[in-house]
């Protein structure tokens, strides 16, 4: 491709039908992703960014879900991919790790064996070479006594080091890119800040893509080179990490980032967003952030606001991005 | 408001040498292990005051809220509340203490009863403590709704018709049905989205100005409790290890523990980098506690001493106690 993109997705929108409704979980989502870029994917819980990057690896079922727009690995499009096809892809070209390690490992498997798995699915290795592979893996996330815990079940390990195992298994055929749904969520800060800086460490060594999917702010800071802030299935903000939080254009955003609690915060208030995430069974006709927008005019509420591009590569759907700043 | 006599220093509740002990079977030959949840920890909260209590998973801070909810009997050990001590009090005794003493929960998905309305929700408390008629207890419901800022409309209403952060404010209601003056928030705003915990953490704020209320509140996220709180416990393996005022605690940590928890917290902000953290990460294993100090194993500075001799929680500066053999120093 001529901007060599390793991901790029187009206009993607999913509709899931629930009881006679239509939630529009995902609403024209366009972003992009350069071979070893690290995206931080930022919103609160319903904002679509599970589902925009499930469908990555086509992990929504359709039907019964809608999905239009179009994604594309490497330049080709996964759209009307076989799911044959797709196997091949999952886990070789890309891998995604998710927060609830537990529910997401075989509980009646050995590790090693759930490493291994993939290992001769994708490469055609054997039983033995893929174990010995799998022994280097742990090695390499930092699993102490890699040689005796390829023997262990999920339930003998702590909740960092099954999520050190999860990290291994997407490892294992050495994915381009790897999508972590809320790796450290479940953790324990002194826990997370391992993993962080494991995900950090395997990033320099591999020249993997990273998208970070997190809620937390805090988390995604250090780790990535470009943020997407979605906001009701949509993104409403892109830029490099240090813009948005230096200099935040949309007013969620800055809203996000002034709400979260420091710990050298003094006052004895918090900054609010006021209301809460809209209901996503209708698309409201303008900008979807109007109802709880500090700055919202009689513009705002009936005219939807498009991706406009701001300099240092940032977009802003906002009408007042260019004034408020 | 009830408003009770003055006691001296305004202490509200006074815990001593708490011990809880947990006991799991093996299956091997019915051997059964026991551990220490809790071990010989003492704190007191003052009247009005927001008292933190952090520490990672599994270090007994929810056993601890229990036991001072009255909901789990300590194996020995005193728990004065106002002076009277809910370790031994009858079960209609303590019916009566359930009016005082609230809780506030991390999920508010389990801790409503789906098929229940919000009516029904809010008037069960009351209902127990035989408060009525039904005229004064909608009148109590009504205005504690409008409180939390649930409008009333939503009497008839469902918990799952109800948002995340509308349902922990109704929990939070619900905390208050019976006037309680003191209420325990277990990682009460920890399930919440950014924007809603936001509005939660000060709806909390000024409920406590306005009914006069003191908050244990219990979060393994230091940032909140330290944002929230006056004074901060840090407990590690069932022990305070440090406990100060929270202008105190950042400014002078005494130990490593602490120290390590404050390090491993993600600033958000891309210019202050994750630091590397001096600890090993996880809590080592109950049923087996390290001898000496329980954090030797995870901490760098560990001498013969720590390994042998287990530190007392000692006041080192007026109202900052720590329970480290080397926190006569503040550390580098």
């Amino acid at each position: 491709m001529a901007e060599n993109k390793m991901l790029r997705i187009k206009d993607l929108r999913v509709v899931f039908p629930v009881g006679g409704k239509q939630i529009h979980a995902v609403n024209g989502v366009s972003v992009d992703l350069a071979p070893g870029e690290a995206l931080g994917v930022i919103g609160e819980s319903g904002c679509g960014k599970s589902v925009t990057f499930s469908s990555v690896l086509k992990l929504i079922q359709s039907p019964p879900a809608m999905i239009s727009g179009d994604i594309e690995l490497n330049g080709r499009s996964i759209m009307d991919l076989p799911e044959k096809e797709m196997q091949k892809i999952r886990g070789k070209e890309v891998s995604m790790i998710f927060q609830e390690p537990m529910r997401c490992l075989n509980p009646v498997e050995k590790i090693g064996v759930q490493i291994a798995e993939s290992l001769r699915l994708h490469e055609g290795m054997t039983m033995k070479q893929a174990l010995n592979r799998a022994v280097e893996l742990l090695k390499m996330v930092e699993m102490p006594d890699a040689e005796q815990r390829i023997g262990c079940y999920p339930h003998q390990l702590s909740g960092g080091l099954r999520q050190r195992a999860m990290i291994a298994i997407a490892l294992a055929c050495s994915p381009k890119l790897l999508i972590a749904d809320e790796p450290t969520t479940a953790l324990d800060v002194t826990i997370q800040s391992q993993i962080i800086r494991l995900i950090q460490k395997l990033r320099k060594e591999t020249g993997m893509g990273i998208v970070f999917i997190s809620h937390d702010m805090g988390v995604v800071a250090s780790l990535v080179d470009r943020i997407a802030v979605f906001y009701a299935g949509q993104i409403v903000e892109q830029g490099n990490t240090r813009d948005i939080f230096r200099n935040p254009l949309h007013p969620y955003t800055a809203g996000l980032i002034k709400c979260i609690p420091r710990l050298d915060t003094e006052s004895r208030r918090l900054y609010t967003i006021r209301g809460s995430t809209p209901n996503l069974t209708t698309i409201p006709e303008g900008c979807c952030f109007a109802p709880r927008c500090p700055y919202a005019t009689e513009t705002c509420r009936t005219v939807k606001p498009e991706q406009t591009a701001f300099p240092g590569g940032r977009s802003c759907a906002c009408h007042h991005a260019a004034s408020l700043n | 408001m009830t408003q009770s006599t003055n006691t001296a220093d305004q202490l509200l509740l006074k815990a001593e040498y708490l011990n809880k002990k947990f006991s799991i079977s093996t299956g091997r030959g019915f051997k059964k292990l026991s551990y220490y949840a809790v071990r010989d920890l003492s704190l007191e909260i003052k009247k009005g005051e927001i008292f933190g209590l952090v520490g990672e998973s599994g270090c007994g801070k929810s056993t601890l809220g229990s036991m001072l909810l009255g909901l789990q009997k300590p194996d020995s050990g005193s728990i004065l509340f106002e002076g009277k001590d809910l370790t031994n009090l009858s079960s209609s005794k303590l019916k009566e203490l359930r009016k005082d003493i609230q809780t506030v929960f991390q999920d508010p998905y389990d801790s409503l009863d789906p098929r229940f309305t919000i009516r029904q929700i809010m008037e069960e408390p009351l209902i127990i403590q035989g408060i009525g008629p039904a005229e004064k207890r909608t009148e109590i419901i009504l205005s504690l709704l409008d409180r939390v800022d649930i409008p009333s409309d939503f009497l008839s209403r469902y918990p799952h018709q109800l948002s995340g952060g509308q349902r922990q404010r109704l929990c939070i209601a619900r905390a208050l049905t019976l006037s309680p003056r003191f209420l325990i928030l277990d990682e009460a705003v920890s399930a919440l989205d950014v924007s809603v915990q936001a509005q939660v953490i000060n709806l909390l704020l000024d409920l406590k100005e306005q009914l006069e209320l003191t908050y244990l509140f219990i979060s393994h996220d230091l940032s909140i409790v330290k944002f929230m709180s006056d004074r901060i416990a840090v407990m590690y393996f069932g022990r305070i290890v440090e406990l100060a005022d929270k202008h105190e605690l950042s400014r002078n940590i005494r130990h490593p523990y602490t120290k390590a928890l404050f390090l491993a917290m993600p600033e958000p902000d891309p210019d202050i980098p994750v630091e590397v953290n001096h600890i090993e990460a996880g809590v080592p294993s109950l049923i087996n506690p390290p001898g000496g100090c329980a954090f030797h194993p995870r901490c760098p500075y560990a001498t013969d001493r720590c390994r042998k001799e287990a530190p007392e929680l000692r006041e080192i500066s007026e109202g900052h106690l720590v329970a480290c053999h080397l926190a006569c120093e503040p550390i580098s």
